[in-house]
């Protein structure tokens, strides 16, 4: 099943957060379980509300659900702005999960992202060394 | 293409090049990919396939003095002998199809095809000679290449699955015994000591692996950014200085705590002789006691090579193969302390000098 929270991962763990003020048992992803999001209280509150709840009570819930709906676009882009490697389909947060990448042409599709890694993993970022005779066909872009 | 379906490993029993009482062996691991090709581990089964024989019929044709194995052909106990001689990676043991392995005629160098990259390559050698392993490694890479399509950037230099190996794809790793150090309490400081200068500091089968019998494999974390040679002469420095390191804590051991050694070495040879079931960890632990009393001549009518030796035979994949049938667990015990009984029948204790 899907994280109750960003709905996005899958839920890999149970968590009891307090929503509105009853403790409810929620599935999430391991992130959300460990960011634990405000988000939390004011989603579930807003979807337990009645039609009666009046303006005044919505309010600064509807606020707080528009930041919380900000940090989540930040934190957990959604599967269609997610970055693809095109040719192996691989997803930033599949490669992030297992730190490993699906082919040479990830180093392309991910190239912003791991311009920094490399950096703080190597602390270099130009290769030295030995050099095939051929090869570098797929790669030329970086 | 065919590759012959009943070709194993040549040797499958004590294939280790000898090492010495510190420095106990060495590797050159270098990771290639090929291009236009998935990786392994995100590749279906035929695609995987596709590169095996690639790579399978490459090597073939350069190379046909390599034993090449499809790891498909190889049954559970089998796959486990060549983890066990440590010459594919847990990793490749487990990989459910498409894994192949490359040895050459003698033990020193070898390939897994389809681990976390389409190849690695190993190439061995004794106690510290890195060169030696490096030039191995390094051949059969240049006699591949002229054959196949890796993998490369001008910049990041040899793809791989993992951003941390990108680059020259080399790591350089030395397996040593620190009892010493153990024993005097400075393992822990000189281990925080070599990660921060960069080097990796695992168990003896590798990433993700255990240190048993206080022995432990010392690699470069850095790949990229320096060249081969760069790579080898800053390891082997750091290597040399952590033998002369652990030589300081035996012979300080003894010299300061005669008494404790005597008793740890008495202890050992004790179990080893007359214990009825002998669990592999329990093992390995006493026969790290026992390499080190061979070493500094505390253990007699025994070598380091010997116990070496028999560290390899008491894993639980080369009793079984000793045997010729399937062990259980309280069988593999009771087997191995029969063994070790035997074996150790002839060591006898020479008295510390207090």
């Amino acid at each position: 099943m899907k994280c109750e929270i960003c709905q996005s991962a899958d839920a890999e763990k149970a968590i009891r957060k307090e929503v509105g003020g009853k403790e409810q048992e929620l599935y999430v992803c391991s992130r959300c379980a460990r960011e634990g999001y405000p988000a939390i209280t004011t989603k579930k509150v807003l979807k337990k509300k009645t039609a009666a709840t009046t303006g005044a009570e919505v309010l600064p819930e509807l606020v707080g659900m528009m930041i919380d709906a900000a940090i989540e676009i930040m934190n957990h882009p959604s599967p269609s702005e997610e970055s693809v490697c095109r040719h192996c389909g691989i997803t930033r947060s599949e490669y992030r999960k297992t730190s490993r990448l699906g082919c040479a042409m990830c180093y392309v599709a991910f190239a912003k992202e791991l311009d920094g890694v490399v950096a703080d993993m190597h602390r270099h970022t130009q290769h030295v060394g030995k050099q095939p005779r051929r090869g570098g066909g797929d790669d030329v872009a970086l | 293409m065919t590759w012959p379906s009943n070709t194993k490993p040549r040797r499958l029993s004590v294939r280790r090049i000898p090492g010495d009482d510190i420095a106990m062996g060495c590797r050159v691991r270098l990771a290639r990919n090929l291009s236009r090709h998935v990786f392994p581990d995100r590749a279906t089964g035929p695609q995987r396939a596709v590169v095996l024989k690639k790579i399978m019929g490459a090597a073939q044709a350069e190379m046909p003095e390599f034993t090449l194995s499809s790891l498909d052909t190889f049954s559970e106990e089998e796959r486990l002998l060549v983890f066990e001689e440590r010459l594919i990676s847990k990793e490749l043991m487990e990989r459910e199809s498409g894994a192949g392995i490359m040895v050459s005629k003698d033990n020193a160098v070898s390939a897994m095809i389809n681990e976390e990259d389409h190849l690695r390559i190993q190439g061995f050698a004794a106690c510290m000679d890195i060169e030696t392993a490096w030039r191995r490694a390094d051949a059969f890479d240049t006699q591949l290449d002229g054959r196949l399509e890796y993998a490369w950037s001008p910049r990041w230099g040899y793809l791989t699955a993992c951003p941390s190996n990108l680059g020259t794809g080399m790591r350089v790793s030395v397996m040593f015994h620190l009892i010493g150090l153990r024993m005097t309490g400075d393992l822990d400081a000189t281990i925080r000591g070599l990660e921060r200068m960069r080097l990796l500091v695992r168990g003896i089968y590798g990433e993700g692996s255990e240190s048993s019998g206080n022995m432990f494999q010392v690699s470069n974390m850095d790949t990229l950014g320096m060249d081969e040679n760069a790579i080898i002469t800053r390891t082997k420095r750091i290597c040399e200085e952590l033998v002369r390191q652990e030589r300081n804590a035996r012979a300080r051991v003894i010299s300061e705590s005669p008494l404790a050694v005597e008793d740890a070495l008495t202890r050992a040879l004790c179990l080893l002789k007359n214990a009825l079931l002998m669990p592999s960890g329990e093992a390995g632990e006493l026969l790290s006691a026992i390499r080190f009393g061979a070493s500094v001549g505390l253990i007699t009518d025994m070598t380091v090579e010997e116990v070496d030796r028999l560290m390899m035979r008491i894993q639980p994949a080369h009793l079984q193969n000793e045997m010729a049938m399937t062990l259980s667990s309280e069988q593999r015990d009771e087997f191995r302390a029969v063994l070790l009984t035997a074996q150790l029948a002839k060591a006898n204790l020479r008295k510390v000098r207090r």
